[in-house]
């Protein structure tokens, strides 16, 4: 029998060992053989620290003697501790990984301790290599994510003026609407048109147009709260989502940005003067449905443009 | 259960003893680490009120670390070290010296090599505490590895939790590491006859002080 359990020790694949109270080594198994080269014959007898000099540290003379005296038992990590018993010479020994479990034993009056040493390499590649193709994920996924964010900006704004586009404005006019009827809020909605922008462009070619497109989205943001939205439905259109207190406000708001355009503009060199047209429909004045209200403004400011342009107009039903 | 002299001393003895663990634990992790424990208290867990926020851990659902460790024979009992798994993450990734930022709580991503970790702090911790009470208590005890388990808890298995042990110390828990607190929570179910031997010992030692 003590021959078969003699075998079945030097069969296991683990690493065992036990020490008694001196550290003396009293039993050394094949599979600790095999890793450092040491026969059983030639380590039986001697140190342990002798033996394997990572167990001169503190932390493991602290182990040790806990087991020994207080019969403590104690699991020491692979990943904190990396490896406690060093294979023969020639052989690479950054990558080992051991756990190790220290144990009390007693025989009689003696006590002892068992070192069992299980090799961890194979599971600390395979977690090495999971977390690495995590942090790659993780940081797929964060570049998939802020290209979302871009692509979901770029169609909601228009990228010459970086102003919400119609899509955008769609959206929030119908919000500010279903909020308002919520709230009994009231809302100007403001078409604001350049007047003879085409000759602008004919005159000073497209580059300087777009530079006079970006002067009005400014003029125009810089004129209206922050609160309120200014969008760019296309060419030299603009419309103007304004929250009111009372529906008066809308007329004050439009001579604020027709007086924005009243100084020219400074482009490459140019002088350029150029005056806009506003149609104006109210919320809940002049109808409920956002499709309903642009019409409306539309049509407003269409006849004002007809009537000599360069002013507002609020719209009336005969516009349409 | 425990009335204020009999908490005091407690708090003390096992802060001492946590501190012996703390300072076994910085040299291993090479990193400073305070172990703090506030409060303790002996209760029985039917007795708790749910609406506790201290005893969060028992009543609330969600993934826990847990790791248990059994120690007999004068002196019995079962001690539980308990983290919700979202802060044993971040306690294995500060002890590896990895940075933990990136943890989903609903998502514990806990590897074989994080659970290695917890598995030896609890053991480091549980050993200093249990250890030292059998000093205190004069008394030889015997206990083995910590058995470590990730469970889901859901609001039912709450009551079962702790089946079978009647009063619990309970330890509140505090790592103190790289600028972070991970809290979790240290439970020591006792035996009646454990208990007794463990509040006569106190109040020797309290009359000792004061006689």
């Amino acid at each position: 029998m003590d021959n078969l359990i003699s075998q079945a020790l030097n069969k296991v694949h683990m690493g065992i060992m036990i020490v008694d109270r001196q550290l003396k080594v009293v039993v050394w198994n094949g599979w600790l053989e095999r890793l450092t080269g040491k026969n059983k014959e030639d380590v039986v007898g001697l140190n342990l620290l002798e033996v394997c000099p990572r167990f001169k540290s503190n932390v493991y003379l602290n182990i040790l003697q806990n087991a020994l005296y207080h019969g403590q038992s104690r699991f020491c990590s692979s990943a904190l501790h990396k490896a406690f018993i060093l294979p023969k010479e020639g052989e690479d020994e950054h990558l080992l990984r051991q756990n190790m479990n220290v144990d009390p034993l007693y025989l009689e009056d003696r006590s002892y301790a068992l070192i069992q040493i299980s090799d961890m390499t194979n599971v600390n590649t395979r977690v090495y290599k999971l977390k690495n193709l995590i942090k790659e994920l993780e940081t797929e996924y964060a570049k998939i994510k802020i290209s979302e964010k871009i692509s979901k900006h770029l169609s909601l704004h228009d990228p010459l003026t970086g102003l919400p586009n119609r899509l955008a404005y769609n959206d929030r006019l119908a919000w500010a609407i279903s909020n308002a009827q919520r709230n009994h809020g009231k809302l100007a909605i403001m078409f604001v048109d350049a007047d003879g922008f085409k000759q602008v462009n004919d005159t000073y070619g497209h580059d300087v147009g777009d530079q006079v497109l970006l002067e009005m989205a400014k003029r125009l943001s810089e004129t209206v709260p922050s609160t309120d939205t200014v969008a760019r439905l296309g060419g030299d259109e603009f419309i103007i989502l304004s929250h009111l207190k009372d529906d008066r406000d809308a007329e004050v708001i439009a001579k604020r940005v027709e007086a924005a355009f009243s100084t020219h503009f400074k482009i490459a060199g140019n002088y350029i003067n150029l005056s806009i047209s506003i149609g104006i429909s109210l919320f809940p004045k002049h109808g409920q449905e956002p499709s309903e209200l642009l019409r409306q403004a539309d049509g407003a400011m269409y006849k004002i443009k007809k009537n000599g342009k360069n002013g507002y107009g609020i719209y009336e039903p005969e516009h349409v | 259960m425990l009335n204020d002299l009999q908490k005091d001393l407690l708090t003390e003895l096992v802060n001492v003893y946590v501190g012996q663990a703390a300072n076994m634990l910085s040299e291993i992790v090479e990193k400073r680490i305070v172990l703090n424990i506030p409060e303790v208290e002996l209760i029985s867990i039917s007795d708790v009120d749910p609406g506790d926020r201290r005893y969060n851990i028992f009543f609330s659902e969600g993934h826990l670390f847990r790791s248990s460790l059994q120690f007999g024979y004068e002196f019995q009992g079962k001690a539980f070290l308990m983290f919700p798994v979202e802060q044993a993450k971040v306690l294995a990734n500060i002890c590896l010296g990895e940075l933990s930022e990136s943890v989903i709580p609903d998502d514990p991503d806990l590897m074989d090599t994080d659970l290695d970790v917890l598995k030896e702090v609890s053991n480091v911790l549980l050993n200093a505490i249990i250890g030292e009470f059998g000093n205190f208590l004069e008394i030889k005890l015997e206990y083995v590895l910590p058995d470590i388990e990730l469970i889901y808890v859901t609001n039912s298995d709450q009551q079962i939790l702790l089946q079978n042990e009647v009063y619990v110390l309970v330890l509140h828990t505090s790592f103190l590491l790289a600028d972070t607190d991970v809290t979790g929570i240290i439970v020591i179910a006792l035996s009646m006859n454990s208990i007794s031997s463990l509040l006569a010992k106190m109040d020797a030692l309290l009359e000792a002080d004061h006689g």
